[in-house]
């Protein structure tokens, strides 16, 4: 199998899979 | 040892080779044809060898203890619920459900004209229910409607108070318009901590001006691009919304050409997302005409595909696949995607508080206001923030839940009756579509 975790690169935690994404939560109709 | 629960598995897109993702342990790996028939075959409880192979699926948590993985999934999810005491939280404010636009699709269209009109006394009354009751949290402000920049000199008015009072409260504002006015507000908005200003354009001239019109059928495609520009030379960052449909789709690509030749594309104020046209209460376009959540995405792919260019401005996330290619490393296991009652809020003009953006205007859904006296009824709130994949029962056996986070509690309430029910996302499919796009080695 092929990682695709960069173990050194991993830093802050995020999370981007939510209703309104942190670094855009302005969406609107994002209730997709 | 068992094949964990939470493992996404399935061949990716357009490839001889196949994708295992597990957002509890953090890991995701690229797996070809020979190695994908092992895991099948662990899958289906069939034996494999103790061999290197097995030792990497037990190591990655492919693989795993039944209760160590109950343990870890308890302590993620509390580490989870920690992590959204200290997020910020975004509170909507409408103004007016009122607008300049009328818009072929829009789902505001039927709600009910309410009597009143926004003034100071009820501006004054918001600032001061969310500086007590969101005391200590971080937090900004956006206006949302109908349609918060109208051109009348009373809404420049109250607009101008809006942002004078977040400013004097250290708060940053956003804004959601329709851009139409962009130009003429520029002066009352660079007042304030303006973080971004979401505008939509659905399409290039034609096709925007074919969707998008006043009242009375007028294009409004020029003015808005004069407001995108406007906002980016004052350095106001526009988050520039496509809403698609089979309608407009097709001219994505001229779309992204045009900002690409604008400058806005490489600017640093500009971002860009699409949404999907559909039944957030009701939908005035025909179901023919609506893209399903992967539908989008499959015609997303194929046009990506065709015409490069649109990755410059704008690159599908597929789930955590963009994530995944962009960063190295899984976003954290997300056990709730809807933000009502938790990190959104809404209130609006008539002294109303409601869960989100989704149910702010409608009257059954208010949970309370703050005008002219406080109220909130804690056992709806309760019922919002009780909301996601653990107090959902269908949501427990399901292997994309870390990746889902239970879809949207309004479209949920809409369609089973019940906040705490399922609004799934087509979370394996995007994910063979993500990883065909951005991990395809062939």
């Amino acid at each position: 199998m092929k990682s695709l975790i960069r173990k050194n690169e991993v830093e802050a935690k995020a999370q981007v899979a939510q209703c309104c994404a942190k670094t855009s939560k302005t969406v609107v109709g994002c209730h997709d | 040892m068992y094949f964990s629960k939470h493992n996404i598995f399935s061949k990716i897109k357009d490839s001889e080779n196949f994708f295992i993702v597990n957002l509890l342990t953090g890991n995701a790996d690229i797996v070809d044809q020979d190695d994908a028939k092992k895991i099948i075959k662990v899958k289906s409880h069939q034996e494999i060898p103790n061999d290197n192979f097995f030792e990497e699926l037990c190591e990655k948590g492919y693989l795993t203890d039944e209760k160590e993985e109950a343990k870890l999934y308890r302590g993620k999810y509390l580490d989870f619920l920690d992590s959204r005491e200290d997020d910020e939280v975004q509170l909507f404010f409408v103004p007016n459900y009122s607008c300049n636009f009328a818009c072929s699709y829009c789902y505001q269209d039927e709600y009910a004209p309410t009597k009143g009109l926004l003034n100071n006394e009820i501006i004054e009354s918001f600032f001061t229910y969310i500086q007590k009751s969101f005391a200590g949290k971080r937090k900004y402000i956006t206006v949302f409607g109908g349609e918060p920049l109208l051109g009348s000199p009373k809404q420049k008015e109250l607009i101008d108070v809006l942002i004078k009072k977040s400013k004097d409260a250290h708060l940053e504002v956003c804004f959601v318009t329709n851009g139409f006015t962009l130009v003429e507000y520029m002066d009352i908005l660079k007042q304030g901590d303006i973080r971004e200003i979401q505008v939509t354009l659905d399409g290039t001239a034609p096709f925007h001006d074919a969707r998008r019109f006043l009242k009375g059928g007028a294009g409004t495609f020029e003015r808005i691009v004069e407001g995108i520009d406007a906002c980016i030379a004052n350095r106001l960052t526009v988050n520039l919304r496509m809403v698609t449909d089979k309608g407009n789709i097709g001219n994505l690509p001229d779309l992204a050409q045009f900002a690409i030749d604008k400058g806005w594309a490489s600017s640093p104020f500009f971002k860009t997302q699409i949404g999907r046209n559909y039944e957030l209460h009701h939908c005035q376009s025909s179901v023919e005409n609506l893209f399903s959540r992967i539908s989008l995405y499959e015609e997303l792919y194929g046009m990506t595909k065709r015409f490069p260019h649109i990755l410059e401005f704008f690159k599908p996330a597929y789930s955590v696949s963009k994530f995944l290619s962009e960063n190295g490393s899984l976003p954290d296991p997300l056990f709730d995607s809807c933000p009502a009652c938790k990190t959104e809020w809404a209130f609006d003009y008539t002294g109303h508080i409601y869960s989100c953006t989704a149910t702010v205007g409608k009257e059954d859904e208010s949970l309370g206001t703050f005008y002219p006296e406080i109220k909130l009824a804690k056992e709806l709130v309760n019922v919002w923030g009780s909301r996601d994949v653990v107090s959902i029962p269908e949501c427990g056996e399901c292997r994309v839940q870390l990746a889902c986070g239970g879809g949207c509690g309004s479209v949920a309430k809409n369609k089973n009756g019940t906040v705490c029910s399922t609004d799934c996302r087509p979370v394996k499919e995007l994910l063979e579509l993500g990883f065909g796009a951005y991990f395809n080695e062939n």
